[in-house]
């Protein structure tokens, strides 16, 4: 649901034009996947249209909810857990991914997505990401990029850009920024497709590629803290550049993917793939497979 | 401490020293399993060079006994020199009287001082056999010189080959049949130039006797029995980072685990082990991950999120000397703090703590069933000391549960109205677990303060009501639990003596000692470390005019827990010798003369 | 720190003496002992009490190991000095170790002597020479009852004192050659085998052992004048040889024992001898004498030492002719070079 539009005060068309909408919603079944917890973000977050694609891309892979797990950290992410009709992990800072590995060796029959925001992905947690990629266990990681510190409230990110003043960074903010996206091809994750929060419809089918990718599937999603950062990403500057993955575009080529994320462009959709990489649950059945044979 | 064996007992120390590659270690593994099948009690250390290559000094400690023993013993009876001039650094371990087995005809004479025999003293008994000469009789090589001195002990100390060359076949025939036979024949050699050429003026004699052969015990350490308990418990993920002493553990599970439907991560670091192993947790399968002192300090963290989020999981500390990198092959008893009170707030979990190797196993399979029905991590102390030295153990002999059975409550449905109270304020304080995957009972786990249904709730009523849930499933762990262990005297005592972990071995010889002396003497000896047993300890301090509480850290970290229970001030023999506690220390400090 | 290190071979009471005086004189120096035997350094002249059972081993000991620490002087006991290297200053252990010296003292002392003539059945003989013997005495004793004693030095008239004292049955048979190398004279050995036939001793004279043979658990002995001598032991007291075979090949001049100058040097730099393996040049006599006895021993030990620490002074003090043994004053005897 999106709290950008504002309904008018007037009362009766207020409960006329809600009520219908609320139908809308309810049919849709995006409903199914939500708890009745609301979310405790800022109006004009882009979090609620990632949920909302979200929601839409569960809907279509058709997950059941007591086979979901959403494994977050610390941050306005992390409160994912509790918005979701399902099975939940508030992890602490930077922790997630671990978490989220362990559930899904556990039971390899749950869905499982990992949330958080940059800092809690590339700072704290910077050095989990290579290895959860390099197991390429089967979850579905989407990185909440925002360019910020939000829940406390406004300090430097390993993605602020170079110059931004901070909360911690008065006079600019000396350090050069991550992208994600680059360190996830550098990585070589066996799935990475990027976009942003300001076109939901677009997200929904990226995500539900990503859910069904057999293998890690890594989507960093840049989307605005409109309470904390004013000049980097906001609703206004994030459709500039923005353009979908060129259809000619070949997502086994990682050269060719690296390029699109080097570009001055920023390009939402599947950057890369490679549906056929041995999970870590492949992995897991070839050593048991080998360690049978030498049994005695 | 002088032994009070009766005359026809058997306790023999032999340490067998070389540099690396003679093979010093693998002489006590063959003395090992064959005193174990011979139907003897063993205890042994090795004791490692410090560097990875190189020539550096490793010795294979061996206590060898017809009784059960806890201490593998300060003083060595007897010194086997592979290379004398680091021999000549072991004279120190030697009890009156050792005996000194070298090589009497090495290729070359020594430089002064280098060479072992002299060193012998008035009182210790030498003996010269042409080890290196007799190995190139038997494989043209120096490398049997180890095998030569076994056979030469098996005549000096009457000890019937049998076992022995039993186990040398057997190991050597597993490279080819050749090896076998040349190295049983420097056992041979090695037995027949003793027996012809020395006269026998030491007291050590076995008298060719076998106790009695034991079918199925083996020479186990603590780490195998602690992996051993792993697989038993049917663990799904091992996740763990490699550090000493802890490593072997993950090795054995990563062989073992496979086969049996389970897998072994070797994470990026210590975070992401625990990390896994609480994932798994929480998903309802049993995950573990063993390490030593700094990687349970990063683990404390994730350790107050699985008791604020009541997640099951255990964790294995094989302890080290510390702080920090601190010494990493040196043992020591200095974890406790941190494994009960490590990380932030008031956060409280068991804490186990192994005596033995058999314990090693037994303790550990409990762990895995107490983190289930108290939904909490649970760590389990041991040592590196307890994690490398080995003992005989006959699997098949040991009480699988001597701890209890503890059985997990899970909740399948939905009882009741409302949305599932996962954290449901209980008299026991266990709250019925629904793990992912059951339908309707849906939830989330987190490390924010939370109310029965799991929602963020920050209220101070609410804080208490959940802390003080939290701390009464300790409590209802403490009512279950089994009363710790009571030795010696069972009535007033002189001297009460606490200890725990491997401290409780050397406590037991040294209340053994005490009692022969006349001085009444009790024990107290706990597995389950925190929480503490408040009442069984009152009761124990009541009876005893003075308590000793003994361990192998600075500032007496469990006597600091005994003085909180008692609310009385306690006698601490602490120490940090980087090496077991000494039985000879507490009866010291018991008063006794050692 | 001095890189001196003074080796002296033995562990008797020459040996002793000289390592307490080099002490005295050189706080430095490294100064090590090296004796076959394991036992401290003992009193020999206890030992007949030890055999007999009157004390235990631990009342023979001089010092205790603690006067050797506290003086930082090495104790090598139980190790055999093979063979010694003069030009090289290195000293070659059995158990094959070397070990260099600046200085060399030798004390290596005696071993039971056995006649040549006797050598063909020298294994029946029991000698009473360091405490390894006197502890198979003291062990055998009770079931000793009949003993012969062949030879009659100094030492064999204490012994069958002390058997007689314990109830044996004690024959005394004095070899002329017992007194080696002095002169017993004829009132000698007729004032001795007085004295012991008040105690209980049958004393033959006159005769001399011709075999020995085992017969049960004892043995026969065969003589001169053909009477078979039935015993449970026979002990032989011929008196003692330097021990000094392992330096036969060292280059040093070695006639019974080692030739020194009258200021116990041994004819080399640095190599010096002094107790009962030595024989000491008396420029008076323009021969060479040798030390019997306790004192004697300590006596030149103690020259030695002062020697080797810088002094020049001499060992000829005792009389030419006559020497005063425990009461008995005998005659020496000068020993030829050529014997």
């Amino acid at each position: 649901m999106s709290s950008r539009s504002r309904e008018p005060q007037d009362a009766p068309l207020l409960n006329r034009g809600v009520a219908s909408r609320l139908d809308r919603v309810v049919d849709s079944g995006l409903l199914d996947y939500r708890s009745e917890a609301l979310p405790t973000w800022c109006p004009g977050c882009g979090y609620y249209g990632i949920t909302h694609a979200l929601a839409a891309a569960l809907t279509e892979r058709g997950i059941e909810n007591r086979n979901l797990v959403v494994v977050s950290g610390i941050g306005c992410a992390g409160r994912y857990p509790f918005f979701f009709k399902g099975y939940g992990f508030h992890g602490v800072h930077g922790r997630a991914l671990p978490i989220a590995g362990g559930v899904k060796i556990a039971r390899p029959d749950l869905t499982v997505l990992v949330v958080g925001g940059d800092g809690d992905g590339l700072g704290i947690g910077g050095g989990h990401l290579p290895h959860a990629i390099r197991r390429n266990i089967d979850v579905t990681y989407i990185l909440f990029d925002n360019g910020i510190y939000g829940l406390t409230k406004g300090q430097s990110s390993p993605t602020t850009p170079q110059g931004q003043r901070t909360g911690t960074h008065p006079y600019g903010n000396p350090d050069t920024p991550l992208d994600p996206v680059v360190l996830g091809l550098g990585y070589r994750a066996s799935f990475l497709a990027t976009g942003y929060a300001g076109e939901p419809d677009e997200l929904a089918p990226i995500f539900a590629r990503a859910l069904a990718h057999r293998g890690f599937s890594f989507v960093p999603v840049v989307t605005p803290c409109v309470t904390f950062d004013a000049v980097n990403i906001t609703w206004d500057r994030m459709r500039e550049g923005w353009q979908p993955v060129p259809a000619d575009h070949d997502p086994t080529d990682l050269t060719a993917a690296l390029n699109l994320a080097l570009d001055e462009n920023r390009y939402y959709g599947v950057l890369y793939c490679e549906p056929d990489r041995p999970t870590f649950a492949d992995a897991e059945a070839d050593t048991a497979a080998r360690a049978a044979g030498n049994a005695p | 401490m002088g032994r009070d064996e009766p005359a026809e007992g058997i306790d023999v120390t032999i340490r067998i020293c070389g540099a690396a590659g003679d093979g010093s270690l693998a002489a006590g593994g063959f003395m090992n399993a064959a005193a174990a099948r011979m139907g003897y009690h063993i205890i042994n250390i090795d004791l490692y060079p410090a560097e990875i290559r190189g020539f550096g000094k490793s010795v294979a400690h061996v206590r060898i006994s017809d009784r059960p023993v806890h201490t593998p013993g300060t003083k060595a009876d007897c010194l086997v020199a592979l290379n004398d001039p680091h021999s000549i650094t072991e004279f120190g371990t030697l009890a009156e009287g050792a005996v000194v087995l070298y090589d009497s005809r090495p290729p070359v004479y020594w430089d002064e001082d280098r060479a072992v025999a002299g060193f012998i003293e008035p009182g210790m008994v030498g003996y010269g056999v042409p080890l290196g000469e007799l190995s190139a009789r038997a494989t043209r090589s120096t490398r049997s010189r180890n095998i030569v001195a076994l056979g030469a002990l098996s005549g000096i100390f009457r000890i019937d080959p049998g076992a022995l060359k039993e186990g040398i076949e057997a190991r050597f025939g597993r490279k080819s049949a050749e090896l076998a036979a040349q190295n049983l024949q420097a056992f041979d050699l090695g037995r027949s130039w003793a027996l012809e050429n020395l006269e026998k003026t030491d007291a050590i004699d076995f008298h060719d006797r076998i106790p009695g052969q034991r079918e199925g015990v083996r020479v186990v350490s603590g780490n195998e029995g602690a992996a051993r308990a792993c697989l038993e418990a049917g663990v799904r993920l091992y996740a763990g980072y490699p550090i000493t002493p802890a490593t072997k553990i993950m090795e054995i599970l990563a062989k073992e685990l496979p086969a049996r439907g389970g897998v072994v991560v070797q994470t990026e670091d210590e975070i992401s082990a625990i990390g896994h192993a609480v994932g798994s947790g929480f998903a309802g399968t049993r995950a573990v991950t063993a390490t030593s002192g700094p990687g349970l300090a990063l683990m404390t963290e994730f350790i107050g999120l699985a008791v604020m989020g009541e997640v099951p999981v255990v964790i294995i500390d094989g302890q080290r000397g510390g702080p920090s990198t601190g010494l990493p092959t040196k043992t020591e008893q200095s974890d406790l703090h941190i494994a009960a009170f490590g990380g932030a707030g008031d956060c409280p979990r068991p804490v186990l703590a192994p005596a033995d190797v058999t314990e090693c196993f037994t303790l550990t399979r409990t762990a895995f069933e107490v983190a289930e029905a108290f939904q909490t991590p649970v760590i389990v102390l041991l040592d590196l000391f307890l994690c490398n030295r080995t003992e005989d153990v006959n699997f098949s002999d040991v009480d699988p549960a001597p701890w209890g059975a503890w059985a997990e409550v899970r909740a399948e449905r939905h009882e009741g109205e409302g949305s599932y109270r996962r954290f449901a304020v209980t008299e026991t304080g266990i709250s019925p677990r629904a793990v992912p995957g059951t339908p309707d009972l849906y939830h989330a786990v987190t490390g924010l303060e939370h109310n029965e249904r799991g929602l963020p709730d920050y209220t101070p009523e609410n804080h208490l009501r959940m802390t003080r849930k939290r701390y009464r499933k300790m409590e209802t762990l403490l009512e279950r639990w089994p009363e710790p262990e009571l030795a010696g005297e069972s009535g007033r005592a002189e001297v009460g003596i606490v200890s725990w972990g491997s401290g409780i071995g050397a406590a037991r010889e040294a209340l053994a000692f005490l009692q022969t002396r006349g001085v009444r003497a009790a024990g107290f000896f706990p597995r389950l470390v925190w929480p503490v047993c408040e009442e069984a300890l009152r009761s124990f301090a009541e009876r005893c005019e003075r308590v000793i509480v003994a361990e192998s850290n600075y500032t007496g970290q469990y006597a600091g827990l005994v003085e909180q229970a008692l609310g009385a001030r306690v006698e601490r023999l602490t120490g940090v010798p980087a090496a077991p506690l000494d039985p000879a220390a507490i009866v010291a400090a018991a008063g006794g003369e050692a | 720190m001095t890189a001196d290190h003074y080796l002296i071979i033995g562990n008797g009471v020459a040996a002793n003496q000289a390592a307490e005086v080099l002490r005295e004189g050189d706080a430095e120096g490294r100064i090590t002992l090296v004796s076959n035997e394991f036992f401290p350094f003992y009193y020999r002249h206890r030992l007949r009490s030890f055999v007999a059972g009157e004390i235990g081993e631990d009342e023979l000991a001089v010092r205790s190991p603690d006067w050797y620490r506290e003086r930082n002087i090495r104790l090598r006991l139980g190790q055999t000095v093979t063979a010694v290297d003069l030009e090289k200053k290195i000293a070659y252990l059995k158990h094959m170790e070397k070990v260099t010296w600046t200085t060399l003292l030798l004390c290596c002392g005696g071993r039971p002597r056995i006649p040549e003539i006797h050598y063909g059945y020298r294994q029946h003989f029991t000698v009473l020479k360091g405490l390894r013997h006197a502890r198979a005495w003291r062990a055998r004793l009770p079931e000793l009852n009949r003993i012969l004693i062949v030879g009659g030095d100094l030492i064999s008239v204490r012994v069958a004192e002390t058997l007689l004292g314990l109830g044996k049955e004690v024959l005394f048979m004095i070899d002329d050659e017992a007194f080696w190398p002095l002169e017993v004279t004829e009132g000698i050995r007729a004032e001795l085998a007085e004295n012991l036939a008040g105690r209980g001793a049958e004393i033959i004279s006159g005769d001399a052992v011709t075999g020995i043979a085992e017969e049960g658990a004892g043995y026969r002995v065969s003589t001169r004048r053909g009477a078979g001598i039935v015993c449970d032991l026979v002990g032989a007291f011929y008196g003692l040889v330097p021990a000094v075979d392992f330096l036969f090949t060292s280059g040093l001049d070695i006639d019974r024992g080692i030739l020194v100058d009258e200021y116990l040097r041994a004819g080399r730099p640095d190599v010096w001898a002094a107790g009962d393996c030595a024989q000491v040049y008396n420029p008076a006599i323009s021969n060479y004498w040798v030390s019997i006895g306790w004192e004697n021993a300590r006596r030149l030990g103690e020259v030695a030492a002062r020697n080797i620490l810088g002094a020049a002074e001499t060992a000829v003090e005792p009389p030419v002719n006559a020497l005063t043994y425990e009461g008995v004053t005998v005659q020496t005897a000068w020993w030829k070079k050529l014997d």
